[in-house]
């Protein structure tokens, strides 16, 4: 995995692991804990009968695991410090069904001198097996 | 105990009903599992201080589908469409964390309605973890679905 640098110019991409939204990860993040004789709980992300019912076409993962997975980018790019200071603003633009594809991406947009640091800003997305983005926002991170 | 009102019907400056919870080592291994998030940061304390709360597991646990006061009718969803999220400190496996909720706008757009809560996590020592800026939008029940425009 490429690692932006204090040499990142402005253009270059660096992505996360690709991760799949299996129906097994979907339970376990949004099916309830601890798991027990009614788990999963059945909701729009994790029932497809709950989901038609609220008027979405099939289960929709929850956003809060792409978020998940641009947080661990984030970590990968810039050190857990980045739990320190770390912002994002996000949008999800794309419902994500089982069995669909991520991959977490960011392209640096801004490089600041802060002193003997350097803040970069990004503009990150999750995109999916077809390349259309589902999450897209922007995050800060200094290095 | 007052009967719940759905979500929807909060108005600017109410709040939900606030959540506590103590992550412990398994409900961490469970998220870790769900976002393939095989760091040892999540799973081994290092130098005295326990393993960090898996973020996805913190942003997850402070939807607003969690407060206890949180009621929509039957057929009727919360949906995520946007927000800024900043971090403070790590959240520390083990430590109770309390989650608070305030209405802070409510609009509309292409008659759809967006409701706006800013969400914190505060550990039982006082240190903020983070601090959310949600954006929900509502579908099914009294609103259209995700298809209609």
């Amino acid at each position: 995995m490429s690692k932006i640098t204090k040499d990142s110019v402005i253009g270059d991409e660096v992505s996360g692991k690709l991760r799949t939204v299996s129906l097994e990860r979907i339970n376990c993040f949004s099916g309830g804990y601890p798991k027990g004789p009614n788990w999963p709980a059945k909701n729009i992300h994790t029932d497809l009968e709950a989901a038609r019912q609220c008027g979405i076409d099939t289960r929709a993962a929850s956003g809060a695991m792409f978020e998940g997975y641009l947080v661990d980018l984030m970590i990968d790019q810039f050190g857990e410090e980045w739990l320190n200071y770390g912002k994002m603003n996000l949008a999800f633009i794309k419902i994500v069904d089982k069995d669909y594809t991520l991959i977490p991406k960011a392209v640096v947009k801004a490089k600041t001198e802060k002193g003997s640091r350097v803040e970069f800003t990004l503009e990150i997305c999750c995109e999916d097996q077809n390349g259309d983005k589902v999450v897209v926002g922007t995050a800060v991170g200094v290095v | 105990m007052s009967e719940k009102k759905r979500i929807d019907l909060y108005q600017v400056g109410e709040e939900l009903e606030p959540l506590e919870f103590c992550v412990t080592p398994e409900w961490n291994a469970q998220f870790i599992e769900a976002l393939e998030a095989y760091y040892p940061r999540y799973e081994k304390a290092a130098k005295g201080i326990p393993a960090a709360v898996v973020p996805g597991l913190l942003i997850a646990n402070s939807n607003v589908t969690r407060s206890p006061s949180f009621k929509v009718d039957p057929g009727m969803a919360a949906v995520h469409t946007k927000e800024d999220v900043e971090f403070f400190n790590p959240a520390r496996v083990g430590k109770k964390l309390k989650v608070t909720w305030k209405v802070i706008e409510y609009y509309e757009r292409r008659g759809r309605p967006f409701q706006v809560v800013d969400t914190w996590i505060v550990d039982e020592d006082g240190t903020k973890i983070l601090r959310r800026i949600i954006t929900d939008t509502f579908m099914g029940g009294p609103y259209k679905g995700a298809k209609e425009s």
